[in-house]
């Protein structure tokens, strides 16, 4: 036999990276121990964090808030029913990651669990009183010209969208300043041309799929990883985003008492519509929505920034009620577009218009999520599914059709003198899960690259053997 | 997409008898402050979390939070407690002074609290917001009772009314009881698939609030809970306000009668006397 | 089933018969090109060219529609190319439904959003039904979101203001032509051609004017006319806070336009015309741009005596039917028309309640020898006729006509060119002669022009109403109809009907069956029709049926399957042991095999080829398998899906109540036809799951052909078969069938593949035909 180790295919990762966004959680834990224990000083962040857990941790954190001593972890494992031993597991882990708590013993050597004494004392604060008080909320006269709700959604939405009508390019609208050009670029999102003008990346595209409130919230992550360049304080940064998530709505708050630092802080918050302030040095502004609902996930945001605009027709055709520039744009990433009239544009999903979609590294998850996270309330009301199961099958058989080749790379051996000695190393590679491919009228197979070196003993032995 | 909204409501009885309150075994702040933290708990576990708050006694009940004639700006932060937090408590702690006070004056009619009109008014309170709710969400809400009375309720009819009401709105109805063993509130329970618990202790009385009643429907389904109380079925009786095992129902109205009355005080239809004839079984139930 | 006994003695003759009759069917149409009026010819979409497209490659329309302040209340957008766009949740949806249907094709009817398109065609429908180009302007302008773009407004006049002027009325046995216009029938009068035709009496110039005080309101019995009046009342006050009160106001003026109009004194002036020349001058007033619409004074005729015909009490209309009627009885008269519902909704009914209400001689034409014996039946069925007042002609049945009121035969019959039998010749003579009150073509879409045409020249009809599922045909002929019979009349929303219970919910699915190796290396290396065997006898597809069958049995259901290819058709039934109709069966096995399929609870599917598609009225079937069929064609597909459409018992309780499978060959041609072949019924609101594995196919046992070697014997089966094998079945009413039935028609592919839909395709391939032109550009 003679053994051909020509390459059978060589590797393609034709699979394109999609854009993940890290919650919370998966953030938190990726600080230093001594970052998270200067956060545990905050009162708010505690709550933030609280906020996070998993609702079965959150109720462990609950029931031993008010216990002086440590808990048995007997006991804590006592509290949920065993079918649920998976969920006591990750809940401890979690609570673990995050320093919340920790293990150790009592005399006598039973295992307990001890909550971390600072996040305990801080978060009874945030929950009972006492303690310091908040950066921004010093005492002030009652404002004059007091912002109403509506006004801020509008001015929070309008500031967001410059970012991304400057990610899509479209020209109608006032320019950002280079700091978020900056952090566009940093994050990947945008990258330099030849000519040094930005233009959009694969994850761009995915990132103005996402919604609003993760959309925020992975920007001011990647701001965040640039904050200590810029000579502010990552605790206190976070700090104050957290006290802005759990401000109230169409509250207006000081500015007094806050450093430097914070108030450079504040005012790039305000470019990007997190806060509203009427002018730069007028010592009070009020939190948006957008502050309010940032990391906090799909489910957990307390009121859509914006309604649905989008109807999705079981003959392919798409209805977006809206006048915005930006929003026909995000349909357009991959629908045809047929006709524009003042309030709707008319489009129709197409197979191309999808693969166009799927070739700039959208996938078909993103679109299905766009399109059911804008539906229109008409949609929504109407049935369980918001979207016709039909059209979403589709936009998935449409992308399974570029994957039907997989590539993956392989070592053939060939020409076996018996069908004896093909069978024996067949089964071989068979049992060690490494075949990929076998023909037995042509003695042929393939197996992969990285077990070549183990099948190729093996031959070598058996071939010793037989001789 | 959908997304959830859990909606609390708490009514809360402040006309704790004598007995809870006398023999010291909770005094009223200690009572109200641990109904406070156990709201904001609940505030606490997840930013769709909404609750409500209702007080009762014998003579009125009453919204205290949300307050809506509460403005925005007049409270500032002093200390390092979260902001929606101080609002509820400083809602809670005015109104139900306010509360207190008023009704100490007026005359006390009926020794009963007005825990069925509260409870109307709570369900009124959950349809409105379902009926404002944006489509595509969903609300999930419950009742929590907190009562110290002892009486069995004499409104029977309309009491049961209501619970079936909620039952059929998918309301889950949970009694904290201070003291007794109260067989109308535990068919309450039974109906809605709710809790109903006796407090043993009344100085850990926040604790039992924390372990039993926060959880919400869902996830009590994974805790470990407390088997529930047999619970006592037996109607009270029109005429005699007394539980009874077997009695006379009225074949219109449904009343129930311990005894056999000629006329039906209830909806006055006129039945015909009891013959020993097997006809009369049928009238006859239970 | 009267006829049945007659029919077993005529068999054979019978046989012979359907040969004659099947062969010498059509030569191809080719329409002369002037009958269709200029201003026909207008396109609205050519309104487009200047339109600037947006940075997305839209066509921006925003600087031609303004929007209205109150345009949340409104339903409509008017594109300036004549498409519309209505809102189905708009509280005043009723309203404006009802009208565009009359003044727009409608294009696709979904869910939420419905389309429609002003056509010519349309707003000549429109104009015939008594609707004024006023009107239609102003409350198009008031239902509209944004201002009307100009182009429309000047496109509804151009099309509708010469028409709907003229009519041709049959008066006294005597053709007139009338006008309320004086001027254009002064107009009309000094043409040289009119002039000819013209019956002169003494007087060159005597025009008749005639006062006519019409005080009609047809009452369709069987139901009571006024509920719908009190139905839309209702419906007003209701939504009176949301709905602004322009457009209810006007809705109200409209319904009653249609209804009440003639109750107003009328002028009309009119001349009387040479019956033998009625065609020149129909042709001559197209050409002057004064097409005739013809209306038929049945209440007025004496010269043609009136049969005693009456609908049943039981006899119950539907809303839609009802509506349907409505539009042809409008003013009083009956006007011609076409009325298109979905099948299963109850066309048949609608044309009995047609010759009841007109009560005159009806004829009612129909395709198939199995339909006229249902027609029969439903004439039974709903009205007071009985046997002696039902006259069958059929090669196979051929009862006396004794001077019998209605007559029901089919189209074949009428145009049969060979030498008759003496007795069929009689019926045939005595059929030319008389004057039929009201001729009703059933499924008007499937007859050719040339053939309709010799039905319309050895027939005398006053009105003509022909009933169809899907106006819509392959090779563009529809447009046709519109000048050979009248205008559509109504059109009745699918998904409605569906939704309210009239027809069955149906659950459509297109299941992939993958090609195994050996059959697909076969198909890429044909080249011939055989590949049409290839993918059809794909051992996975076979299983896919019979699993498909299997289950379905199992539940109960009955089930049909489909194959318009004969060779697998007839494989298939063997090799599952069930029984198959196709062309060559004779009529009376074939209704022998559909009674043992409505009774027999052993026969629980049977196999059809597609001289089933349409008129086999089967209301037990409610699972459908397709396994091959015709190219694209999308009417296939929706007469098809009509077989299962009629309501079901209990319909409401499930979601689904019937199925329709399409199985298709992975990677093969028949994916992109079915692809085609489903843009109709997506536009109506339908939607297609694609099934790529069916579960619990593989824990099946005793699966055919799951072995190499028997899909090996399978596989030289296939390439042992005949290119002809792999020829679909001819069958009379195929659109352009050649003449001889082996001849493949060149040039074919686009109506093979469904090619020219409106809404999909680029409009600008280059057409042959002027009907093409106007009509999509």
């Amino acid at each position: 036999m003679s053994e051909s180790s020509s390459k059978k295919s060589s590797k393609h990762d034709l699979k394109s990276k999609t854009l993940h966004c890290k919650n919370l959680h998966e953030y938190l834990k990726t600080l230093s121990s001594s970052v998270l224990d200067r956060l545990y000083i905050h009162p708010i962040t505690c709550l933030a964090v609280y906020r996070e857990l998993s609702e079965i941790a959150k109720h462990y954190i609950i029931r031993i808030i008010f216990v002086e001593q440590p808990v048995p972890q007997a006991v804590i494992a006592s509290w949920l029913s065993k079918a649920y031993a998976k969920e006591h597991k990750e809940a401890v882990e979690a609570l673990t990651e995050l320093k919340i708590w920790k293990e150790s013993s009592v005399t006598g050597g039973l295992p307990v669990w001890e909550l971390n004494p600072v996040f305990k004392k801080h978060i009874r604060v945030a929950l009972l009183g006492g303690g310091k008080n908040w950066f921004m909320s010093s005492h002030m006269e009652a404002d004059t010209k007091p912002r109403d709700i509506a006004f801020l959604d509008a001015y929070a939405m309008e500031r967001w969208e410059c970012v991304l009508h400057y990610m899509v390019g479209s020209h109608q609208q006032e320019g950002i300043s280079a700091d978020a050009v900056r952090n566009l670029l940093h994050a990947g999102l945008m990258r330099c041309d030849n000519d040094g003008s930005a233009i959009i990346t694969k994850e761009g595209f995915q990132f103005l799929l996402m919604d609003t409130a993760a959309q925020v919230w992975y920007f001011i992550l990647q701001y965040l990883s640039t904050v200590e360049d810029k000579g502010l304080d990552l605790s206190l940064c976070l700090t104050f985003l957290f006290q802005l998530r759990f401000s109230i709505l169409g509250k207006d708050y000081s500015t007094e008492g806050m450093n430097d630092g914070l108030l450079i802080f504040l005012q790039h918050l305000r470019e990007f519509g997190l806060v509203y302030q009427r002018k730069r040095k007028a010592g009070r502004f009020y939190p948006t929505r957008l502050a309010l609902n940032m990391a906090a996930g799909q489910n957990q945001s307390d009121v859509s920034i914006r309604e649905g605009y989008i109807i999705i027709e079981t003959n392919y055709r798409i209805y977006a009620y809206t006048d915005s520039n930006l929003k026909v744009a995000l349909v357009g990433l991959f629908t045809n577009l047929i006709y524009r009239f003042p309030n709707v544009t008319v489009g129709v999903l197409t197979r191309d218009s999808i693969r166009t979609a799927l070739r700039s590294g959208i996938t078909a998850d993103q679109i299905v999520g766009f399109l059911r996270m804008h539906a229109h309330p008409k949609m929504i009301s109407v049935g369980s599914s918001i979207l016709p199961p039909t059209i979403v099958d589709q936009i998935y058989l449409w992308e399974q059709e570029r994957n039907r080749f997989n590539f993956s790379e392989g070592v053939l051996y060939s020409q076996f003198m018996s069908q004896n000695d093909f069978e024996t190393l067949r089964d071989y590679a068979q049992d060690l899960g490494v075949l990929v491919w076998q023909n037995e009228r042509k003695r042929t197979m393939v197996v992969t690259k990285s077990s070549h070196d183990d099948v190729k003993k093996f031959w070598k032995r058996h071939s010793r053997g037989n001789s | 997409m959908e997304s959830e909204k859990s909606l609390l409501i708490v009514i809360l009885d402040t006309s704790l008898t004598h007995d809870v309150m006398c023999n010291n075994k909770i005094r009223m702040s200690e009572y109200l402050n641990a109904v406070t933290v156990f709201v904001n708990c609940h505030v606490m576990l997840k930013p769709t979390n909404k609750v409500a708050v209702v007080v009762v006694d014998t003579i009125d009940c009453q919204f205290v939070y949300p307050d809506n004639n509460l403005s925005l700006t007049s409270l500032r932060q002093t200390t390092g407690q979260c902001e929606i937090f101080s609002q509820v408590e400083y809602s809670l702690r005015n109104n139900i002074s306010n509360f207190i006070s008023q009704n100490a004056k007026k005359d006390i009619l009926t020794t009963e609290p007005l825990i069925g009109a509260a409870c109307a008014k709570s369900l009124c309170y959950i349809s409105r917001l379902e009926r404002e709710l944006e489509a595509g969400k969903s609300l999930n809400s419950r009742i929590l009772i907190i009562t110290g009375s002892d009486n069995e309720c004499d409104k029977y009819v309309r009491f049961m009314n209501i619970v079936f009401t909620a039952q059929k709105q998918n309301v889950i109805i949970d009694v904290c009881s201070l003291e007794h063993d109260i067989a109308l509130l535990q068919q309450a329970c039974d109906i809605t698939e709710g809790i109903f618990f006796k407090v043993p202790n009344l100085s850990a009385l926040l604790q039992y609030l924390l372990w039993i009643f926060l959880p919400d429907p869902g996830i009590r389904k994974k805790l470990v809970v407390p088997p529930p109380n047999r619970v006592d079925y037996r109607p009270l009786c029109f005429c005699h306000r007394e539980l009874i095992d077997i009695g006379y129902v009225c074949s219109v109205c449904l009343s129930i009668f311990c005894k056999f009355t000629p006329i039906c005080t209830t909806c006055e239809v006129v039945f015909k006397t009891p013959t020993p004839l097997p006809g009369k079984a049928k009238k006859k139930k239970k | 089933m009267g006829g049945l006994k007659r029919n077993k003695k005529d068999e054979k003759r019978s046989k012979r018969k359907k040969k004659e009759e099947e062969e010498e069917y059509y030569e191809p149409d080719n329409l002369d090109e002037e009958v269709v009026p200029d201003a026909a010819k207008k396109n609205v979409e050519s309104n487009d060219k200047l339109v600037p497209e947006d940075e997305f490659g839209a066509k921006d329309y925003r600087l031609q529609m303004i929007l209205k302040s109150d345009n949340e209340s409104r339903p409509l957008w008017v594109a300036p190319n004549g498409h519309i766009f209505l809102e189905s949740f708009s509280p005043v949806y009723r309203h404006a439904h009802d009208f565009l249907i009359a003044i727009a094709e409608p294009v696709c009817r979904p869910e939420f959003i419905h389309e429609y398109k002003l056509t010519a065609y349309s707003l000549y429908a429109a104009v015939s039904v008594g609707i004024q180009t006023a009107d239609i302007i102003e409350y198009l302008k008031r239902l509209s979101k944004t201002s009307v773009p100009d182009g429309i407004i000047e496109f509804i006049n151009l099309c509708t203001l010469s028409y709907g002027k003229v009519k041709l009325v049959l008066k006294h046995n005597k053709y007139f032509i009338e006008s309320p216009y004086a001027e254009v029938i002064q107009k009309l009068l000094k043409d040289p051609i009119v002039q000819e035709c013209r019956l002169k009496k003494d007087a060159d110039t005597e025009i008749l004017t005639v006062q006519e005080k019409a005080n009609s309101q047809i009452q369709f019995t069987g139901k009571p006319v006024t509920k719908k009046e009190t139905e839309i009342t209702k419906v007003d006050g209701e939504e009176e806070p949301v709905v602004p009160e322009d457009i209810s106001d006007f809705y109200n003026k409209m319904d009653k336009a249609d209804d009440d109009k003639d109750e107003e004194v009328t002028e009309t002036v009119s001349f009387e015309v040479n019956q033998e020349k009625i065609e020149i001058i129909q042709k001559r007033c197209i050409e002057m741009e004064y097409p005739l619409l013809t209306e038929y004074d049945f209440r007025n005729d004496i010269v043609n005596p009136d049969i005693n015909i009456d609908l049943k009490p039981t006899a119950i209309l539907r809303p839609y039917q009802e509506k349907s009627l409505r539009k042809m009885f409008g003013n009083g008269r009956a006007r011609s028309g076409v009325i298109v519902l979905p099948c299963g909704a109850g066309k048949s009914l609608v044309g009995v309640t047609a010759c009841c209400t007109v009560r005159k001689r009806a004829l009612v034409l129909c395709n198939s020898g199995v339909s006229v014996e249902q027609w029969k039946q439903q004439f039974k069925m709903w009205s007071t006729a009985d046997d002696s007042m039902i006259c069958r002609f059929t090669s196979e049945a051929k009862d006396k006509p004794n001077n019998c009121s209605i007559l029901v035969t089919t189209y074949s019959m009428i145009t049969h060119m060979q030498k008759r039998s003496w007795e069929a010749e009689q019926t045939m003579k005595w059929l030319q002669d008389q004057e039929w009150g009201v001729m009703v073509l059933d499924e008007v879409h499937t007859i050719p022009a040339k053939m309709f045409r010799r039905v319309l020249t050895l027939v005398q009809s006053h009105c003509k109403l022909g009933l169809t599922a899907t106006l819509l045909r392959e090779d563009d002929k529809i447009a046709d109809l519109n000048f050979l019979i009248g205008p559509k009349l109504y059109e009745a929303n699918w998904l409605e009907l569906q939704k309210k219970g009239f027809i069955a919910k149906v659950q459509c699915a297109e299941v992939w069956c993958p090609m195994t190796p050996e059959f697909y290396r076969e198909y890429l290396n044909t080249k011939t029709s055989k590949k049409l065997l290839l993918y059809v006898l794909n051992p996975n597809k076979f299983r896919a049926t019979q699993y498909l069958i299997r289950y379905h049995e199992r539940r109960g259901d009955k089930t049909i399957v489909f194959s318009d290819n004969v060779f697998a058709l007839i494989h298939y039934a063997k090799a599952l042991k069930k029984f198959y109709i196709h062309g060559p069966t004779s009529q009376a096995e074939r209704l022998q095999v559909l009674q043992n399929f409505k009774y027999n609870p052993k026969v629980n599917t049977i196999f059809v080829s597609k001289v089933a598609d349409t008129s086999f009225d089967l209301p037990e079937a409610n699972v459908l398998i397709q396994i091959s069929s015709h190219g694209g064609s999308r009417r296939q597909e929706a007469q098809r899906l009509g077989r299962i459409l009629r309501a079901k018992k209990g319909a409401v309780a499930e979601e689904y109540n019937a199925f329709f499978y399409t199985l298709v060959s992975q990677d093969t041609l028949e994916m992109s036809y079915s692809r085609k072949r489903q843009r109709f019924l997506i536009n109506q609101g339908y939607s297609y799951k694609v099934i790529t594995k069916l579960a619990g196919m593989e824990e099946e046992s005793d699966m055919m052909y799951t072995t190499r070697e028997e899909q090996g014997h399978l596989l030289q089966e296939v390439l042992k078969a005949t290119d002809t094998d792999a020829d679909e079945e001819k069958l009379p009413g195929d659109s352009g069938a050649s003449t001889s039935s082996f001849k493949r028609i060149a040039g074919s592919m686009s109506s093979m593949s469904g090619a020219d839909d409106s809404v999909y395709l680029e409009y600008k391939k280059p057409t042959k035909h002027p009907l093409f032109k106007k009509f999509r550009g």
